[in-house]
């Protein structure tokens, strides 16, 4: 289970909710309807007390219409968002 | 509004179970059987918690899913069983599913029935469960598992090496009674175990609770 799974935030971050706003103002029930699971999920996403598989990462970036780093970033110690690792560099 | 914590989360385990305890020690004499009122006050319980949680859902949008919505029943529901059968079972002389003398098993069973239709009461038409929702059952079962090795330990080891005197009642049926009780009551821990799960995860800030 991830630290974010385990209840402690900030290590992985998501702009759900800036999304949801972005795209008319779609409701959490009406997310949660498009990727199938419930409206407590998509609360507790937006929270950051759960971090979902890499399935339902994708089926939210699907519904949103972006990649999956457009809408899950890492998160450093001091809870700041973390630069996405580029194409190609050494990791 | 606060949200469920563990605290309170015990406390209505523990008062089902102390409801199971009176209702075993319910008066015969009374017109009433302990296993209807039981049986009544799941129900009754049920009705309580949907209103409950429609208002919740009305006022800050954040009332339980589906899948914790049942655990809650099966907390209330297993507690006052476990209780009313633990007790029935802790009576020198009782015992239950016996066609005759002092038997709890009509009761016991009549509060199963209650209890399936305060599930009936409670069922959402969107009965959905998601990977959250499994990943907090597979929790669960683990505290469950463990719980139950535990106590089929205890009872085990009671069985093998307590004084013969003491164990000269445990008959192949209250074995078995005992057993199945024990079984009901690592559900138990195991409903408390998921439960204090989501309400740890409930415990978000106000922003993110409303849209």
């Amino acid at each position: 289970m991830s630290p974010a799974a385990r209840g402690e935030p900030g290590r992985v971050g998501n702009r759900i909710r800036r999304l949801r706003f972005e795209h008319d103002e779609m409701t959490q029930e009406a997310l949660a309807q498009r990727v199938g699971i419930t409206r407590q999920t998509v609360i507790a996403l937006e929270a950051e007390r759960y971090a979902p598989s890499l399935d339902l990462a994708m089926r939210i970036a699907d519904a949103f219409g972006c990649r999956v780093d457009d809408v899950f970033f890492r998160r450093g110690p001091d809870g700041s968002p973390l630069p996405p690792v580029r194409e190609g560099a050494t990791p | 509004m606060p949200a469920a914590d563990t605290p309170r989360i015990l406390l209505i385990a523990a008062a089902s179970l102390l409801l199971g305890v009176a209702l075993a020690n319910w008066p015969a004499s009374l017109p009433l059987r302990p296993g209807v009122l039981g049986a009544a006050l799941l129900v009754g319980a049920a009705l309580w918690m949907r209103r409950h949680w429609a208002r919740r859902r009305a006022q800050v949008g954040d009332d339980p899913s589906a899948a914790e919505r049942r655990l809650w029943l099966y907390l209330v529901g297993s507690g006052v069983i476990v209780g009313f059968v633990a007790c029935v079972l802790l009576t020198p002389g009782s015992e239950v599913h016996r066609a005759n003398g002092d038997t709890g098993g009509l009761d016991s069973w009549l509060m199963l029935g209650g209890a399936a239709v305060a599930w009936w009461i409670l069922a959402e038409p969107d009965d959905a469960r998601d990977e959250r929702d499994r990943e907090i059952a597979a929790y669960g079962d683990r505290v469950g598992y463990w719980t139950l090795v535990l106590l089929l330990m205890v009872f085990l080891l009671a069985l093998g090496f307590a004084p013969r005197e003491q164990m000269q009642r445990f008959t192949h049926w209250l074995i078995a009674n005992t057993l199945l009780n024990l079984i009901m009551v690592a559900g138990l821990v195991q409903y408390v175990a998921q439960l204090a799960r989501y309400a740890r995860e409930r415990r978000l800030d106000d922003a993110a609770a409303r849209e």
